[in-house]
């Protein structure tokens, strides 16, 4: 059953992120990115990671592409400009960029997988794993508390950085 | 929530957790490479931050390890400080360019496309042939990929900022 409903969701990511990439439509492509986030919530739950997936759910589908969508429509990109569809020699680039990586990065799992990286489900049986708030907060607050407040430096930085470039005049 | 102790034999193997996020990161970056528009190519990149995502939660059940985890909070952070930043370059471009496209940025040098916004401090001064916006682009002209990407978006973040530090 776990098994299934993660093949379901995953299906649900992937279709939506290819639906994302190849629509004209800015504003449907973003709509596309929610499906998406969702998809991979519903595979974070199934991996028993169950904050991750209550903060992808409220930060990314919720923030983070409010903030998407915002831009989009106050630059009223719901049009494509004309003549700029991607000529042939990009699209022949993309599809060999993609495929060179999907190529090489599953040569690497293949070979991984043959040297017995990845231990089997019988191997792993006795491992508990508790992916939720309390389990991660005390993780985070005890052995990644200087991560923690160096990110707070770096969304200092992101917000001055923001402010900055997008003011007109700074005197 | 524990419910990982009956999970055992039926539960989601690595690699198909690897497999999939595999996947999705080549659908992110055949978006960055094809696509020409600024916005759609942030959202590629976030295809790719969320493939990353998911390989390191599946990792993190793996190992039994919380820091897998841990770090998916973190990528989220910087993902969120790249979209408020990256935004506020596109806005700042738009405004310059009335496009959003990449091939209508690609000459960085400096010319007189009106006011540019410039972090100018009290009683510095302003070192007006800076040749700064020219340093992060470098030879950016030729390639289609990711590389050519990168460069447009990066000469108008290194502008106001280098202004603001140096001086």
């Amino acid at each position: 059953m776990t098994q299934v409903l993660f093949l379901t969701f995953g299906a649900l990511a992937l279709a939506a992120a290819a639906l994302c990439v190849t629509r004209r439509n800015a504003v449907a492509s973003a709509l596309w990115l929610v499906v998406m986030f969702f998809g991979l919530a519903g595979c974070y739950v199934l991996l028993e990671a169950y904050f991750v997936a209550a903060v992808q759910v409220l930060v990314y589908a919720g923030a983070i592409m409010v903030l998407f969508l915002f831009v989009i429509m106050l630059l009223d990109l719901r049009k494509e400009a004309p003549g700029t569809a991607p000529g042939v020699p990009l699209r022949f680039g993309a599809v060999a960029a993609a495929t060179l990586f999907l190529v090489v990065a599953g040569l690497c799992l293949v070979d991984a997988d043959a040297r017995g990286l990845f231990p089997d489900a019988a191997a792993r049986e006795g491992l508990t794993l508790d992916g939720g708030a309390y389990a991660i907060g005390e993780a985070l607050f005890t052995r990644w508390v200087l991560a923690f407040e160096v990110t707070s430096i770096l969304l200092l930085g992101a917000i001055l950085g923001a402010v900055i470039l997008t003011k007109r005049r700074l005197t | 929530m524990s419910g990982a102790a009956g999970l055992g034999a039926l539960a989601v193997p690595v690699e198909w957790t690897v497999g999939l996020g595999l996947c999705l990161f080549a659908v992110g970056l055949f978006g960055v490479a094809l696509r020409r528009n600024i916005l759609i190519m942030l959202l590629c990149v976030e295809i790719m931050l969320n493939a990353a995502n998911l390989v390191l939660v599946g990792f993190s059940r793996m190992h039994g390890d919380l820091g897998g985890q841990v770090f998916v909070f973190f990528s989220m952070t910087v993902a969120a400080a790249e979209v408020a930043v990256g935004l506020a370059i596109v806005i700042a471009l738009y405004r310059l360019r009335q496009s959003t496209e990449v091939d209508d940025a690609r000459e960085l040098h400096e010319v007189d496309y009106g006011p540019v916004p410039r972090l100018v401090l009290e009683g510095a001064d302003a070192h007006p042939d800076d040749p700064h916006a020219d340093a992060p682009g470098g030879d950016h002209g030729a390639g289609p990929g990711p590389a050519g990407a990168g460069a447009p978006a990066g000469a108008p973040a290194a502008a106001p900022a280098g202004a603001g530090g140096g001086h």
